[in-house]
């Protein structure tokens, strides 16, 4: 019968028990969400206009009323700022934020009321504006450690080691197998083996042999002489040593193929999902400048009468400069191929062609005042033939490269004048004539 | 996200139809934004985790490539 006694004698001692692990108590700092503050508020700047406009007279309003308000006011802040930028960015128009603030404010103030609007369109634009901060400097990150490697590459090296793992190992096993035999061929049994020296004159004596060479070829034999020759100077210590030499590195080449192979798979997804995640990135934007998004049709409205109102005015006004213009053309390029449809092609033409017909203009009346300039002295008619071709294409300034065929059909007018300009003299007109023939000769037309 | 787009579209067709009242409009609205908000958050969430695999990946390449490079020369 078993007793009590000797079931507590097999049981382990108090100290050998297993002790039960220690609760761990871990303490979150709960933070206290910020309590609305009516008076500070109430000061902010706008605040008391936007109430105003809303009809909403604050002495009335609760607490609760002007958190509400307070929230619509401070979105639709946050969102002004950003078209503000946008439409910068985009088009080199600066709206103020005020008055796209107008746009917006109505739509947020008419849903102060749905819990969590105001918040999660605040924290989805928030979210919007620092993400790509935030990938660019991961990007920044990516490429300094990329270098000049490429995924594709990545996995090539890894190929390379692969090969590299696989040499070295067969390396080792020659060593040991080398050093394993050397060992086992010590005494007598050496007298039988190709390291004998014996052996080796046996070898040589194969070597010479013209029956042996015919059957086995001379090459074998010649490198079955040369491993013999360079394995003998080694002893089995060394040969054990060198073969421990070799496997860390084995070791170290598979675990950097290993890695290689999971950067250029990482690197792989990523090149793979960039477009389709940019993409998807860019998804608000397009929701804010779409007619999904009830303000967003004011602003563009906003953007687009001070676009039309910038375009008319380079139009119509004759004193602009050539510098000017030519900021027009690419601002008319720059719409033409902006996501947001902030003026229609066809407008976008009219101006693009009035424009090019006013910078035209401007250049056939710079070649002409250049062409006047050009003096006929002593250097002769080849002299004016290379100044009229710096000068001429010079006409644009520094912002247009004025192009050949240009010049020629008002070199070509130039020409055709029977009567020179009052400006100049017979003489130098005729002379200046000559030259304007010789340099479109020279220009092949 | 494709799918997304659709469902918050439809989400806010709804919101437009003129026949709502504000506080209906405003829940669609407010519904709207944190579908927006989940979508936009999981995208973002989705390319950070692939840049930081990359980055980490890359990281521990050249470690290992230092490391090997100093045991070579020993």
């Amino acid at each position: 019968m078993i007793s009590f006694n000797s079931i507590i004698s097999t049981m382990p001692k108090f100290e050998q028990m297993p002790r039960a692990e220690k609760p761990v108590v871990e303490f979150e700092e709960i933070q206290e969400p910020e309590k609305f503050d009516v008076g500070k508020t109430l000061e902010k700047p706008g605040f008391l206009e936007y109430l105003q406009r809303q009809g909403a007279n604050p002495e009335t309003l609760t607490v609760g009323e002007i958190e509400k308000q307070s929230g619509a006011f401070e979105t639709a802040g946050k969102f002004s700022g950003f078209y503000v930028e946008d439409i910068q960015k985009n088009t080199g128009i600066e709206l103020g934020k005020a008055e796209v603030g107008l746009a917006l404010e109505n739509h947020f103030a008419a849903q102060k009321d749905s819990p969590g609007y105001a918040k999660e369109m605040s924290g989805l634009l928030k979210e919007c504006q620092a993400a790509p901060q935030r990938f660019a400097e991961k990007e920044q990150a990516l490429s300094r450690l990329l270098g000049n490697k490429d995924p594709e590459q990545l996995s090539k090296d890894r190929d390379v080691w692969q090969e590299r793992i696989e040499k070295l190992t067969a390396q080792r096993k020659n060593f040991q197998e080398d050093a394993l035999m050397s060992e086992s061929m010590r005494g007598w049994r050496g007298f039988f083996n190709y390291r004998n020296s014996g052996t080796m004159k046996l070898i040589f004596w194969i070597k010479g042999s013209r029956p042996m060479e015919a059957m086995f070829g001379k090459s074998v034999i010649a490198r079955e002489i040369e491993k013999a020759n360079k394995v003998k100077k080694l002893a089995p210590e060394t040969w054990f040593a060198e073969a421990y030499k070799i496997t860390p590195w084995i070791e170290q080449t598979r675990e950097r193929a290993k890695k290689a192979n999971n950067a250029a798979e990482a690197l792989r997804i990523l090149e793979e999902s960039r477009a389709e995640i940019k993409e998807k990135m860019e998804t608000f934007r397009q929701f804010a400048f779409s007619n999904m998004f009830e303000p967003a049709q004011k602003i563009i409205g906003l953007a687009q009468a001070r676009l039309r109102e910038r375009l008319s005015d380079l139009v119509d006004t004759k004193k602009k400069n050539l510098k000017e213009l030519i900021k027009g053309v690419e601002l008319i390029d720059k719409l033409e191929n902006a996501d947001v449809n902030y003026l229609e092609k066809a407008e976008l033409a009219k101006f693009s062609g009035e424009l090019n017909k006013l910078i035209d203009r401007k250049v056939s009346m710079a070649i002409r005042t250049k062409l006047a300039k050009i003096p006929i002295g002593e250097g002769g008619p080849l002299r004016a033939i290379k100044d009229m071709e710096a000068n001429l294409e010079k006409a644009g300034g520094k912002e247009l490269q004025v192009s050949r065929d240009l010049i020629r059909k008002k070199l070509e007018a130039y020409i055709k004048m029977a009567a020179p300009p009052k400006s100049e003299t017979e003489e130098s007109f005729r002379a200046k004539q000559l030259a304007a023939k010789c340099l479109l000769i020279k220009w092949g037309y | 996200m494709a799918t997304d787009t659709k469902n918050l579209k439809e989400v806010l067709d709804k919101a437009l139809k003129p026949n709502l009242n504000d506080a209906e409009r405003g829940e669609i609205y407010a519904n709207f934004a944190r579908l927006y908000m989940e979508a936009v958050n999981s995208v973002n969430r989705e390319y950070e985790v692939i840049l930081d695999g990359a980055i980490a990946a890359l990281e521990d390449l050249s470690a290992k490539e230092k490391e090997l490079a100093a045991k070579l020369s020993t």
